[in-house]
């Protein structure tokens, strides 16, 4: 039985042809994935880039009737015993907000939701519900609406809750 | 051989790609540690998140950007001085490379 065996010219001509590769692939699709680096427009067309903007919003890629983001907003709200309270902000569809929020005790229970704008059925959506003394994360808007969270207090106690926010919304506040 | 090769080299090819696109995920930079001691200076108004330095009085909240600075860079993590200008009291934010804030001291002994 013969072995086969690689020549060196072989194994140079396939390194050079891996190295090609890893560049084309590097240069094609790791740099606008990752960077938002686009030199061959290929990352465009594979819309490569739009994973890259999780992170890194750039404004020139901003749509030009959007509102620029707010600033990181303090909300502090307090749940009465027995009790649940709603504190909503208005966005448009696709806007996006990040947020954080912590009770000063107690865990609540939440319901994080949005209604669309005009909407008389009585509809609404829920992004998350749970019920924890804390949460961080984000979303995007579904459609044109109020958006935001009912949390609702089963303990004896007030509960106190402080939320942080930033993105793109307008405060409506605390509803009825 | 030849198959075992193209095998061999496809998988570096693939492994360098992943290596690439996910060498920095994870740790934070001086500024994200700012921003995090920023916020944390927030939430430690609002509570008692059991560091030495208890819950701060409500004047801490009105701190800006500019109250901030980055006092170290140690290996794995950075110490994050926060002044307050209306007590003239500073603490400090040891936060952790992941964005984690592992203490917060009147002191920058950590």
């Amino acid at each position: 039985m013969t072995q086969h065996v690689v020549s060196s010219k072989t194994l140079v001509k396939s390194c050079l042809a891996a190295t090609v590769i890893a560049a084309l692939v590097f240069i094609g699709i790791i740099l606008p994935a990752e960077y938002n680096i686009d030199p061959t427009g290929l990352g465009g067309k594979l819309g490569l880039i739009v994973l890259s903007s999780t992170t890194e919003q750039t404004p020139s890629r901003q749509p030009k009737d959007q509102p620029s983001a707010q600033a990181q907003q303090v909300i502090e709200v307090s749940v009465p015993a027995g009790k649940g309270i709603e504190y909503k902000f208005h966005m448009s569809q696709y806007e996006k907000m990040n947020y954080e929020w912590l009770t000063d005790g107690e865990p609540l229970y939440f319901d994080l939701h949005g209604e669309p704008k005009g909407d008389t059925t009585g509809y609404f959506e829920s992004y998350a519900i749970a019920t924890l003394k804390e949460m961080k994360g984000s979303f995007t808007a579904p459609f044109t609406g109020s958006h935001g969270w009912y949390w609702k207090n089963t303990s004896d106690q007030p509960v106190a809750i402080q939320l942080m926010v930033e993105g793109q919304y307008e405060v409506i506040g605390l509803k009825p | 051989m030849k198959k075992l090769a193209c095998a061999m080299l496809l998988s570096a090819l693939l492994g360098q790609g992943s290596a690439l696109a996910h060498s920095d995920h994870g740790a934070i930079n001086g500024q994200t540690a700012l921003k995090i001691a920023s916020k944390s200076v927030k939430q430690l108004a609002f509570k008692d998140f059991g560091f030495e330095v208890g819950k701060l009085d409500a004047t801490w909240k009105e701190l800006k950007d500019s109250n901030f600075s980055v006092v170290e860079v140690l290996e794995g993590s950075y110490i994050v001085s926060a002044k307050n200008m209306a007590s003239g009291k500073t603490i400090y934010f040891h936060i952790g490379n992941n964005g984690q804030v592992l203490n917060a001291k009147n002191s920058n002994e950590f």
